[in-house]
């Protein structure tokens, strides 16, 4: 007897229809999987029997052929396990009525039956609603993260029991109800918040022009300054993810395996700080499963490198390709995924190896060429994308235990929310977000300078030995503070501020 | 019996391994040098003599295969020229001078060598920005009214110096090597424009490496050079107290900047001050005492608001948030003002986030 029941798959976020077709002939008992399965699906034999004896079900003692289409696209995951056991039982007919085979099944079982867990879920679902599937049946813990897929019926089940009574027609079940994205709950305070940190008026300004226009940013200090501190503060100011970049980030999330399970969708834009010992594939992308990195984990929201000429060149110089496309495509050798990595950089650097360069009363051991090679780790190119620098200095003692209030980081979100506003609106036919994915053709358009204007960028390039590169910088920089000050034209001291963000060196 | 002496000496000077001393010693043996191309046994006898890394067979070698032809050859085909004691456009300063080089490499404006007035400017690889900045200011005014300005090749105090002196071209740079190796530090796009505006030189041949003995022993053609020497920065350690006490020792006089008592990086110059430099707050300081004849220009264009924010620096708030509190503006009104007065040329970012007046 030959049974087909409806599952899906993934390559990188996007999932597939798989058709699990199994067949049950007279021959001796046997059990073979084909369709490319990998090792996690191959092993689906030992569970799925398991399962289904163990569910007090009949296991067909003669010869299985499990066929896994399309075949020639590699299976790999151990979520096919209850479309397998449930094509078992249909077509071994060893449950007296028909099984429903109008419903897509995912979940591993495990030995005793029970619908484990899976990753990936949610862009599985998404495809597969955006294919026309509409009834689903789906592990009971990944509940929460199937109820944002609106306009489809997912029957969250604890194990194989269950689903075979849902499947006949038999019991009381409840479709998962649809989640609402409350962004109202995103209101409650975050431990890091700007009114923490005292004094550094400098640069929190700039941290707030540079979320407000999705610039990256470089702080440069002694050790202790509290640049991390400041780093830390970013997610609080930025503006609220809208449902579809909740859905993007969660996504790659869940098919990274790390979304938790009463969390179902990330609410708050992510903050990754790799350490610097991760290797390259570990913050690109990549493994044999080509995995999303830690960069796509950042995707909507801040990748911060700590110390950033710590991290080996070859990690920076891989990070040049996605901030320019926000995209980062990882290459296996059967597979080509391409994953989002649209993030906000975020890096600070001490002002040489030993700290204290620069200290008026700390002693600087480094030599000329330690301090040269330590900065060149930040490649001229990498430095380019970065378009705001800025210094923070240590605060004295009486700034740190002052009563004086410090803005909150909601003040600061607010102003930050409707530069996005005139920022979303300015873009609308374009295919960009913020200020600071602008190209030369956006700048033409948007940012037209006066006489005034062109003449202190003129003036700045002469005295302050600035490259032809530092214009578009300077000038996209100059856009956001003028979207800041609710200005439509960018007028001469939105330059001049904009200039004071650049970078300290010229090498 | 000029182009015979210049020709011994460059001879002599060609031998890579043959000290100074000797070459000394080789020249005292004669009345003129030139005579060694006809009459060799002095020579040959001392060098026999002595260890010297120089044999006599190697010298007879030489004479006998015109090594001279042939050095002065690669010279020319390299662009550089050699001025030797004996030449009219030796510089007269090092005339006088003990232990003075006996042969110089130059490549570009040979006038330089006899300028009317030179002052030589020194600094240590680790000058700070906003004396970086005041130094590549002063280096600007004195070469733009003519006074040629001496340094070395190191970035830092140097490098900031030539800076400031390229527009006029009023430079001469003194390498520590030969000009076919050039110090991993040393920036080659700089030295190329000192080449083509200025003047780069050196008491060695084309082929001698820099080592460290070589930097002290070069500082003492810096000081010679000069009229004046100014030191910029440094730390007690700092290879510029070599330069400083050249200069001492030539009765040169010499100019500090003064530096906060803590700072390690200006120690040498307080200490210079302590024992009887002169202490530099702007160029007068300096071509008084020389007696040069600079225009300084000393009017800045400022806007009120911007002659309120600079005078607020100048009294010592350095600090954007400080000067914030100070005027009671907000930051972001500030900024623009500060990034103006930058422009302009009369403060500077300091190394450690903070504003400081240059002028």
């Amino acid at each position: 007897m030959l049974a087909k029941v409806k599952s899906y798959a993934l390559i990188g976020l996007t999932g597939f229809p798989v058709d699990v077709e199994v067949d049950v002939s007279n021959g001796l008992p046997s059990f073979e999987i084909v369709g490319l399965p990998d090792a996690s699906v191959k092993e689906a034999k030992e569970r799925v029997r398991s399962a289904i004896r163990n569910s007090g079900k009949k296991y067909p003692n003669v010869k299985v052929t499990v066929n896994l289409a399309p075949a020639d696209v590699k299976k790999q995951g151990s979520y096919l396990d209850l479309a397998i056991a449930i094509g078992i039982l249909t077509a071994s007919n060893s449950e007296a009525e028909r099984l429903d085979d109008s419903y897509v099944l995912i979940g591993e079982l495990s030995l005793d039956g029970t619908i484990r867990a899976i990753s990936g879920l949610l862009p599985m679902l998404i495809s597969a609603k955006n294919n026309g599937s509409t009834k689903f049946i789906v592990p009971y813990e990944n509940a929460v993260e199937a109820s944002y897929v609106l306009g489809t019926e997912v029957y969250a089940l604890k194990n194989l029991t269950e689903a075979v009574a849902l499947l006949q027609g038999k019991g009381e079940f409840e479709p998962v109800k649809s989640s609402n994205y409350d962004t109202a709950l995103y209101e409650s305070s975050l431990v890091n918040d700007l009114s923490f940190v005292k004094g550094q008026a400098f640069a929190k300004r700039a941290l707030e022009v540079a979320v407000a226009g999705g610039h990256n940013i470089l702080f440069e200090g002694p050790p202790g300054a509290g640049k991390s501190m400041m780093a830390k503060c970013i997610p609080s100011i930025m503006p609220k993810m809208s449902f579809e970049e909740a859905l993007e980030t969660t996504k790659i999330h869940s098919v990274a395996g790390v979304l938790r399970n009463d969390e179902g969708i990330i609410k708050y834009r992510p903050f990754m700080t790799p350490h610097h010992t991760a290797s390259h594939v570990a913050i690109v992308g990549g493994g044999s499963n080509a995995m999303p990195g830690v960069i796509s984990l950042a995707h909507n929201g801040v990748l911060y490198l700590d110390e950033m000429p710590e991290y080996p060149r070859k990690v920076l110089e891989c990070l040049r390709q996605p901030l320019e496309d926000r995209v980062i495509t990882v290459t296996r050798a059967k597979a080509s995924v391409e994953y989002p990595a649209s993030f906000m950089l975020c890096g600070s650097l001490n002002p040489c190896p030993c700290g204290n360069y620069g200290s008026k009363n700390k002693v600087c051991k480094c030599t000329v060429s330690e301090i040269r090679k330590y900065r060149a780790r930040l490649s001229e190119p990498l430095l380019d994308r970065i378009d705001i620098q800025v210094g923070v200095e240590g605060v004295v003692y009486s700034d740190l235990v002052s009563t004086k209030e410090e803005e909150s980081s909601l003040d600061v979100r607010k102003r930050v929310e409707f530069a996005r506003k005139i920022q979303f609106e300015r873009f609308k036919e374009d295919s960009i977000k913020t200020n600071a994915e602008m190209k030369e053709i956006h700048i033409k358009k948007y940012c037209k300078l006066n006489a005034e204007c062109e003449n202190i960028l003129k003036s700045s390039f002469e005295s302050l030995n600035l490259s032809a590169r530092a214009r578009s910088r300077i000038i996209k920089v100059a856009r956001t503070i003028a979207d800041l000050a609710f200005s439509e034209h960018i007028l001469p001291e939105h330059i001049l501020e904009a200039v004071g963000y650049r970078s300290n060196s010229s090498r | 019996m000029t182009s015979l002496n210049r020709n011994a000496i460059i001879l002599l000077d060609g031998f890579l391994n043959f000290e100074y001393k000797h070459k000394v010693k080789i020249i005292e043996l004669y009345e003129n040098v030139g005579e060694i191309f006809s009459n060799l046994q002095p020579a040959i006898t001392y060098l026999n003599s002595v260890d010297c890394g120089l044999t006599s067979n190697a010298l007879i070698t030489a004479i006998n295969n015109n090594y001279v032809n042939t050095l002065l050859e690669s010279y020319n085909n390299s662009g550089v020229s050699v001025v030797t004691i004996y030449d009219s456009n030796y510089p007269k300063r090092l005339l006088d001078l003990p232990f003075n080089p006996l042969c110089i490499y130059a490549k570009g404006n040979l006038e330089l060598l006899n300028a009317k007035n030179t002052l030589s400017i020194v600094g240590s690889r680790k000058t700070l920005t906003e004396y970086a900045k005041m130094t590549a200011n002063f280096s600007n005014t004195f070469s733009k009214s003519g006074v040629v300005i001496i340094t070395g090749v190191a970035p830092g105090g140097d490098t900031a110096v030539i800076n400031g002196a390229l527009e006029s071209g009023n430079v001469i740079c003194v390498l520590a090597s030969g000009f076919n190796y050039l110090d991993i530090e040393a920036n080659r796009e700089l030295i190329n424009k000192v080449v083509k505006k200025g003047l780069l030189i050196s008491e060695y041949p084309l082929d001698v490496a820099p080592r460290n003995f070589r930097y002290p022993v070069r500082n003492r053609i810096i000081a010679g050079l000069g009229d004046g020497v100014l030191i910029v920065s440094g730390t007690l350690t700092s290879g510029t107290r070599h330069t400083a006490s050249y200069a001492l020792d030539y009765g040169k006089d010499v100019f500090c900047f003064p530096y906060s008592p803590t700072y390690e990086g200006g120690k040498l110059c307080n200490s210079l001050i302590k024992d009887g430099a002169v202490l530099v707050t702007n160029e007068e300081d300096i071509s008084q005492v020389l007696r040069f004849e600079t225009k300084v220009n000393n009017i800045i264009d400022l806007t009120e608001r911007e002659e309120q924010v600079y005078n607020v620096i100048k009294n010592g708030v350095t600090k954007v948030d400080d000067i914030c509190a100070e005027l009671d503006v907000k930051i972001f009104a500030l900024m623009p003002i500060i990034s103006s007065l930058e422009i302009k040329g009369v403060i500077t970012k300091g190394t450690a986030s903070e504003y400081l007046p240059i002028k």
